[in-house]
């Protein structure tokens, strides 16, 4: 079955930080200076719809959520504890590219 | 044994390795849950990342092994992250020296984990290349599977390599702080503080990946050594 697939609707989040999260936005800026390649992974799940939906050629909708924000996995008080987050953070994240990005 | 078409699921997964390496794996393809390789799973190496991988309810059990193969993607991204943040943590540290022993000694599992998942991937494609050639066939000939784990595995081997060089010189780093270094078996202390530099699991794990008894699979998957 071929499937390719329309975006028939989706929803944008703007790479807007959280005033909440200072800690945690240092740790994120850090990420973006010294592993820019890595902080990739945290702009493209911003810049992912919530919602996507599509058609295979079958006439079958598919929809698929994005879960989560870019501070789901950085739950620290300390940033040295939010570095060792990132790690967990950006694995997290990437398997959400490895579904919703084959889209 | 020939899996018939009705059987077969579609699986469509995006592999960012790097910027220049992004693969997309589209394929109507059957594959076994990674549970069914309980039973051919090493006793020695059955507790770090088993139970979440092999044992527990995952893609790894939906997606067989393309979910081993996000997961080890993934935990190359992890150990990739942790690695780049070096002069954070030294930055950041109660002291350079601290922050440095905490930099270091965090990364261990992830790095573990790169012998971890390839011994996983290995025995997944000898179970299926004895059960079912079909479909072993089709992953390796007519896949870019093969592509996709050769990049993983390449970029991993380097900052593995990377890793092992840093703590070939872990002296050199304690004279550059002006600190004491104390190594005994599984352990250095620097500044009396540990760093985790090996243990049986990953001495073992580490033995099985490279192992002849897959030889024929690395060939196949275009891996040396």
């Amino acid at each position: 079955m071929r499937l390719l697939l329309t975006i028939l609707t989706f929803t944008s989040n703007a790479f807007i930080f959280s005033q909440d999260n200072i800690l945690q936005n240092q740790a994120i800026q850090i990420l973006k200076q010294e592993s820019p390649d890595e902080y990739q992974v945290l702009a493209w799940h911003q810049s992912t719809p919530t919602i996507i939906e599509f058609r295979g050629n079958n006439n079958t909708t598919w929809k698929t959520y994005k879960t989560g924000t870019i501070y789901q996995y950085l739950k620290c008080n300390h940033i040295l504890d939010c570095l060792e987050d990132l790690s967990t953070n950006v694995h997290e994240l990437n398997h959400g590219i490895s579904q919703y990005r084959a889209f | 044994m020939k899996v018939s078409d009705q059987n077969k699921k579609k699986l469509v997964y995006n592999f960012y390795i790097t910027p220049d390496k992004v693969f997309l794996f589209n394929e109507d393809i059957e594959l076994f849950p990674s549970s069914s390789l309980i039973p051919h799973i090493d006793e020695s190496s059955r507790s770090f990342r088993f139970s979440t991988y092999i044992e527990g309810n995952s893609s790894t059990q939906s997606d067989g092994i393309i979910g081993l193969l996000d997961e080890y993607n993934c935990y190359f991204h992890s150990a990739k992250t942790h690695w780049e943040l070096k002069n954070a943590y030294i930055k950041n540290g109660r002291n350079q020296a601290a922050g440095y022993q905490r930099w270091l000694n965090t990364i261990y599992s992830y790095m573990t984990s790169h012998w971890k998942f390839q011994y996983f991937i290995y025995e997944y494609l000898q179970l299926l290349n004895k059960t079912d050639q079909v479909t072993y066939n089709q992953l390796i000939m007519s896949t870019n599977f093969s592509t996709i784990f050769r990049n993983i595995h390449y970029e991993f081997n380097e900052l593995y390599e990377s890793y092992e060089r840093e703590l070939g010189s872990l002296d050199k780093t304690a004279e550059k702080y002006k600190v004491s270094l104390e190594c005994n078996g599984e352990w250095c202390f620097f500044d009396n503080h540990g760093i985790h530099v090996t243990d049986a699991e990953r001495d073992m794990i580490t033995v099985l990946a490279i192992s002849p008894e897959f030889r024929d699979i690395r060939k196949d998957l275009g891996i040396k050594y």
